[in-house]
């Protein structure tokens, strides 16, 4: 019998590929499915739909937009691999057979209102029993053992500017009553377009490297 | 809706009753990836399940063949990397084929901004590359191993048997899995 065994190099991999491409070409993927999300919610779904709802709309459409990339896209994932013991709203991982499915960039969705209860008011960064978006992965809840992630946003209410003053403005106020927590974690460079706007920040993780964090926000 | 019962018999498949297979119409469900994948399972794969060792599949490919099938696999192979990779100067491109001892193709691709679609080929004669793919495993079980390497900057080798098998689109998709696998790992 004849079987099959699949040999690489352990050589160092050296390409004029740009750093951080793979996620780069991720967060492309959202912005083009952003127009049909929105579309999608306003003319086939019901008002005011819950984060869990937005977010199962937001990835059929992305995996519709992604299915000849050599990605996939699971969601709310129980991490097997390092026993987390958080679940991501969803992640990517590598397409290719018989190996891991170990994800390689976690996203958790997260809900910009106003209307949110106080004790929810700071969700997106951090939360009451430790579920807040960014704080999360501070805490290595997500992302553990990945050197990038995401957070998608649903801005339900206000601007962005608004939003990136306010949560910039929370990431300071923790700065200063809170050792964990860090002026420089306060996002940056963002962009924008009519549908989204996307920037940065590094989220100092207690126990490892800092994890980049993309957050890409959907205006609705 | 019966349950079918699909048996093996003098190494035939016999199908008592033909199963009820729900029926798509159109074809524009599929992707070209998927119409690729679908002719290559009922052309290549089908034939190597049903006669094994005696199929056309693990031939050698016929020379009046090479250039187009190995062209293809190079376009397919190349498509999916550049989904994700091409930019405005570079993008993944099959430079060259080599044919070695008529038993190995090795193929080479580059990362690069060349516009050229010109492929080049040449052989290679006396290099042993059986002891390098042939592992046997045990008694009854031998592998064959494909090499994949990375040798220099922006430059992807495959070297595998020349069997019409490895070199199809099917298979192009999964060894472009296999270097996004590698080059997301690496950080790009």
């Amino acid at each position: 019998m004849t079987a099959e065994d699949i040999k690489h190099s352990p050589q160092r991999i050296n390409v004029s590929i740009p750093i951080g491409k793979t996620i780069d070409s991720i967060i492309v993927s959202f912005k083009e499915t952003t127009p049909y999300f929105k579309n999608h919610i306003t003319k086939f779904t019901h008002k005011a739909l819950n984060e869990e709802k937005l977010t199962q709309e937001f990835v059929a459409l992305l995996r519709r937009k992604t299915i000849d990339l050599p990605f996939l896209i699971g969601q709310e994932k129980a991490d097997v691999y390092h026993n987390s013991g958080g679940r991501v709203d969803f992640y990517f991982y590598w397409k290719e057979e018989m190996e891991t499915t170990e994800s390689f960039f976690d996203v958790e969705a997260k809900r910009l209102t106003d209307k949110f209860p106080k004790n929810r008011k700071k969700e997106y960064v951090i939360g009451e029993n430790k579920n807040g978006g960014i704080e999360r992965f501070k805490i290595e809840k997500h992302g553990k053992g990945i050197s990038q992630c995401g957070i998608v946003g649903f801005i339900e209410d206000l601007t962005t500017d608004y939003w990136l003053k306010t949560i910039n403005g929370w990431i300071i106020e923790l700065s200063q009553t809170n050792d964990n927590w860090f002026e420089d974690e306060i996002l940056f460079d963002p962009t924008d377009s009519d549908n989204y706007c996307c920037s940065f920040s590094n989220a100092k993780r207690l126990n490892s490297d800092s994890v980049l964090l993309h957050h890409f926000w959907i205006v609705l | 809706m019966t349950v079918e019962k699909i048996t093996l018999k003098n190494g035939k498949l016999i199908v008592p009753n033909f199963p009820i297979i729900p029926f798509i119409e159109g074809d524009d469900v599929f992707s070209n990836y998927d119409i690729s994948i679908i002719e290559d399972s009922v052309r290549v794969m089908a034939d190597l399940f049903i006669h094994g060792e005696n199929s056309n599949a693990v031939k050698p490919i016929n020379t009046i063949d090479l250039n187009t099938i190995i062209e293809n696999f190079g376009n397919e192979f190349s498509s999916v990397l550049n989904l994700m990779y091409e930019d405005e100067n570079k993008k993944f491109r099959l430079d060259e084929v080599v044919s070695i001892d008529n038993s190995f193709i090795a193929t080479i691709f580059k990362y690069d901004n060349t516009t050229s679609e010109k492929v080049k080929y040449s052989s290679q004669t006396g290099l042993d590359l059986v002891g390098l793919t042939h592992h046997e495993v045990s008694q009854h079980l031998n592998t064959n191993r494909i090499i994949k390497l990375y040798p220099q900057k922006d430059t992807i080798v495959f070297v595998k048997p020349n069997q019409y098998r490895y070199w199809i689109s099917l298979i192009a998709y999964r060894d472009a899995d296999k270097c996004f696998a590698d080059l997301s790992k690496a950080g790009y």
